[in-house]
């Protein structure tokens, strides 16, 4: 993924032993999200409401969840472009069992988290064993899991009265007065934020990042841990799949379309790098919120969403270019 | 390494296409129908026409994920220029222009900016599809004039997609472009060292890829007779997917643009199969991501036993 021209530049620079005191990585997109929260308050009388924060916190869970997931493969150096397709075959998955089979909702809920972690083992082995390059996989994968999905009933969604039960439980339940659905995204980016930055296997998806034959000769399972990385990610993309199935009272195949993209541009975004090796998980978590802001500023605003997407292709060119200079440093 | 294994690379896809052909021949009544097969032909044709930009640019070591918004961008600007009452023929070179600009922005990024290509078409993709579609209010534009809609009619855009691949072979195979443009694909450091202007080279792929997408936009819109803002979407992944399926190398520096052509027939094959037996077309997506696996595994095992062949060569040496 990366080029020659990349390695020269890192070895040749005073990598080690640097003794000026850095910036942390984060600033860029606290920077970002400032100014987006700034514009909007002042232009959008609406985006400062607290009923709009309730909604942004809730809507931003999805994304969340997909993106810790993210962070964590794009820490190995991979990339997982299936999350979307997965997330939207593992909803299906969901509804198609609580309608159709008369599952409880508890036993689907495991099933798609299950479901998810499956697509993501495929994923894992077939990167780590046969070594194919992530894109190419997770591209398969990608086409496959969406054409998988509309399979469940014909290209229709399903929706039922116990999907609306989903919805109660998760969208309208507030802890500590705040919504369930924001402790949900906190917890999900704590834990994987955790699990990079505490465990050895974070250590060890780091280290592949780094320098994958330095790792696999220092004795790392890399095998393993690549493997477990996708079934992590995975897993997290059925879990999203519960959360947008709730939010929407309905289990549709076009679910989760285009997320792939939103969450790689929130993780770059929030300033890990794509190549691997460095990773921040509350970068990732700002990231996250900035999209959603701007999202919800520009749709308040009475602007069409494409202006909002036109924007975060615009901040994550900024975020790619800003990444870039840092390196050159 | 490249020319010695021949002909090889491509045999196995067309393979697959004669095939599909045969079998689509003796089991599919409805397949001769002249209006299916100039219908296969198109679909082949735009995809493929893609593939051969796509194709130089992967050839070259990187990628374009922008090629489908950039397909949207080039041809909503043909009908503006067309609805302005321009003639057609300055409406193909507003395409024209308009992808080759794209090319640019997403070249110059890439390689004078040093940023990495996924990232950065990722960018361009966002960025030119809904760019497209702020400046067109999600309008559609038609109809466009009948010489302009000839382009996609009958054998037509067949005739397109033919040119497209011998001049892109050409340049690919003969041109110091071409070979330049191969080393950088094998090794970008060595070129670089050796005296090959990387950036400029690798720029014109990018180029390449932009205008290939534009002209694959303009058939589209011909074929439909209309345009807006989200045609083309999602077809940066037929174009990769064909490269791959053809046998040209994610990382470079290896495959040939005739592998990608047949790689965009074989999936166009597909597609017409499923149409015609009635099969959900959402299935594409499943038999797809399943050729794509299949193909990068056999691309996989090649490439390990031609090294293995180059390395027990080196050692009798």
């Amino acid at each position: 993924m990366s080029d020659g021209a990349d390695v020269t530049r890192r070895a040749g620079a005073p990598a080690a032993g640097r003794m000026r005191r850095e910036l942390p990585v984060e600033l860029g997109v606290a920077v970002v999200l400032a100014v987006v929260i700034a514009f909007f308050s002042i232009c959008a009388p609406d985006f400062r409401t607290v009923d709009n924060w309730g909604l942004l916190a809730k809507q931003l869970a999805e994304l969340a969840v997909i993106s810790s997931g993210m962070t964590l493969v794009i820490a190995t150096g991979g990339i997982d472009i299936s999350v979307g397709s997965v997330l939207a075959f593992c909803a299906m998955t969901l509804g198609w069992l609580v309608v159709h089979a008369h599952w409880r909702l508890e036993a689907a809920i495991v099933a798609a988290i299950v479901t998810g972690a499956a697509w993501g083992l495929l994923n894992g082995l077939l990167i780590a064993v046969t070594k194919l390059q992530p894109i190419i996989v997770t591209l398969a994968t990608f086409a496959a899991a969406r054409a998988g999905a509309t399979m469940f009933n014909a290209g229709g969604s399903i929706s039922d009265i116990r999907l609306t039960l989903l919805n109660r439980t998760f969208d309208n339940t507030d802890f500590l007065h705040l919504p369930l659905l924001l402790w949900v995204s906190l917890a999900a980016l704590f834990a994987s934020g955790a699990t990079l930055q505490w465990s050895r296997f974070g250590r060890e998806l780091l280290a592949l990042g780094g320098n994958r034959t330095a790792a696999r000769l220092s004795g790392m399972r890399t095998l393993k841990t690549e493997t477990l990385v996708y079934v992590l990610n995975g897993a997290l993309a059925g879990f999203a799949a519960v959360l947008n199935t709730a939010y929407n009272s309905t289990a549709t195949p076009d679910a989760g379309q285009f997320r792939e993209m939103t969450a790689i541009t929130a993780v770059v975004l929030g300033g890990t790098v794509i190549t691997g090796g460095q990773a921040t998980m509350v970068g990732t978590g700002l990231g996250v919120l900035t999209i959603c802001a701007l999202l919800s500023g520009v749709r308040l605003m009475g602007q069409e969403d494409q202006m909002a997407w036109l924007l975060v292709g615009a901040a994550l060119l900024l975020a790619v270019v800003v990444q870039k200079l840092r390196r050159r440093q | 390494m490249k020319g010695k294994s021949g002909f090889s690379r491509e045999l196995p896809t067309l393979a697959l296409v004669l095939i599909a052909l045969a079998a689509l021949t003796a089991f599919v009544p409805a397949f001769h129908g002249s209006g299916n097969l100039t219908g296969v032909a198109c679909g082949a044709a735009y995809i493929g026409i893609m593939a051969c930009g796509e194709g130089m640019v992967i050839l070259g070591g990187g990628l374009d994920l922008s090629v489908g918004s950039v397909l949207a961008l080039s041809s909503c600007f043909a009908a503006m220029a067309m609805a302005a009452g321009l003639p057609w023929p300055i409406a193909i070179v507003v395409a024209l222009a308009i992808g080759a600009a794209a090319g640019v922005i997403n070249g110059a990024l890439i390689t004078y900016g040093k940023l990495p290509p996924i990232l950065t078409t990722l960018a361009t993709l966002l960025i030119f599809r809904h760019g497209t579609s702020v400046l067109t209010h999600a309008h559609t534009y038609r109809p466009f004039p009948p010489t302009f809609d000839l382009m996609g009619t009958g054998w037509n855009p067949a005739i397109l997609f033919l040119g497209v691949v011998i001049v892109a072979s050409v340049v690919m195979l003969l041109t110091r472009f071409g070979r330049r443009l191969l080393a950088i694909g094998g090794s970008e450091q060595s070129a670089l060292l050796s005296g090959v202007p990387v950036a400029r080279v690798k720029l014109g792929a990018y180029v390449a890829s932009g205008g290939t997408a534009a002209i694959a936009g303009l058939i589209l819109m011909a074929f439909n007779n209309n345009t807006q803002s989200t045609i083309g979407f999602g077809y940066e992944l037929d174009a990769i997917a064909a490269c791959v399926v053809g046998g040209i190398r994610m990382t470079g520096g290896d495959g040939s643009i005739i592998g990608a052509a047949l790689g965009a027939v074989l999936m166009a094959l597909l597609r017409n199969w499923l149409q015609l037996t009635g099969k959900p077309e959402e299935m594409y997506g499943l038999y797809t991501g399943a050729i794509i696996l299949v193909a990068a595994v056999l691309e996989q095992w090649r490439l390990r036993s031609l090294d293995r062949a180059a390395l027990t060569a080196g050692g009798a040496k």
